[in-house]
């Protein structure tokens, strides 16, 4: 079976750093996310609708799965999110992933990733999280 | 602050592809039924970002602005949430501690969080913290 181009976290390294990912997070965005999750709107002490923290973390995942591959019985064991900031809608970000730790077992593979989120306007840090993620392992011939 | 009320969520694969739409998360265990079927938990399951959301709202109801801006959650998944679930999020607040100089007054609130389904099965835990600064007018 050929393997698609996208990352396979069992071939690189702890350490490494994925390519920064740069996103627009629009008011259409957040307002689908908030009627998915039954959600009410939030607003900044400004009066400003501001993105969750949940929501942030949540769109940061997708950008990087959009680019790894993850196979079949891979499972999300633990999420750490650690708020720094207001991120108001409207604004691009800058998203940062490294590997922070990587264990290799017979059968399976632990991968804890880290996420910084800033603003791009103003490289202000809003968001740091860390997803720790259980990957079984894959022949990597063919 | 508000009080500490139990957040009720039905979950069903419709809410799980439209959450996949939104985060950008399609992975077949999510979305693809017969896919799911042959994995470990013999069906879709909804995305684990799904619940840390329903966390964070939790919180979000209590705290609101100050979570957005110094909140701090760990969530630890104990079992998947499958359509046809309901999941009950509620948490109690374990720990509250206040530190004043003489111009702020620093509290941090401690909270202990869990999400089970309708047959108490244990979905996921959480701790959760938040520190709120007000500054004393003289």
């Amino acid at each position: 079976m050929s393997r698609s181009t996208k990352v396979y976290l069992e071939n690189i390294d702890e350490g490494y750093c994925f390519p920064k990912i740069k996103t627009f997070i629009s008011k259409d965005l957040i307002e689908n996310y908030m009627s998915v999750m039954e959600s009410n709107r939030r607003l900044s002490k400004t009066g400003a609708l501001i993105v969750p923290p949940g929501a942030l973390a949540s769109f940061t995942i997708g950008e990087l799965l959009s680019n790894i591959h993850l196979p079949p019985g891979s499972v999300h064991m633990s999420e750490e999110i650690i708020s720094a900031g207001e991120l108001e809608i409207e604004e691009e970000i800058n998203i940062e992933v490294a590997i922070k730790n990587k264990s290799v077992k017979s059968d399976y593979i632990l991968v804890s990733l880290v996420f910084n989120i800033t603003k791009t306007a103003t490289n202000n840090s809003v968001l740091e999280t860390t997803s720790v993620l259980v990957i079984p392992k894959e022949s990597t011939d063919g | 602050m508000d009080n500490l009320t139990t957040l009720v969520r039905k979950i069903n694969q419709k809410l799980i592809n439209d959450y996949a739409e939104v985060s950008g998360d399609k992975n077949p265990i999510h979305v693809d039924s017969s896919f799911a079927e042959k994995s470990q938990f013999k069906g879709t399951i909804a995305h684990g970002m799904m619940i840390v959301g329903y966390f964070s709202d939790f919180m979000d109801r209590i705290h609101g602005s100050d979570w957005s801006q110094t909140g701090r959650i760990k969530v630890k998944f104990r079992n998947p949430a499958k359509p046809g679930d309901t999941l009950s999020i509620s948490g109690e607040l374990k720990r509250q501690k206040e530190m004043a100089t003489d111009s702020v007054v620093t509290t941090s609130s401690k909270y202990s969080l869990q999400c089970h389904n309708q047959r108490g099965e244990f979905i996921s835990s959480a701790t959760a913290e938040v520190v709120i600064t007000d500054r004393i007018s003289h």
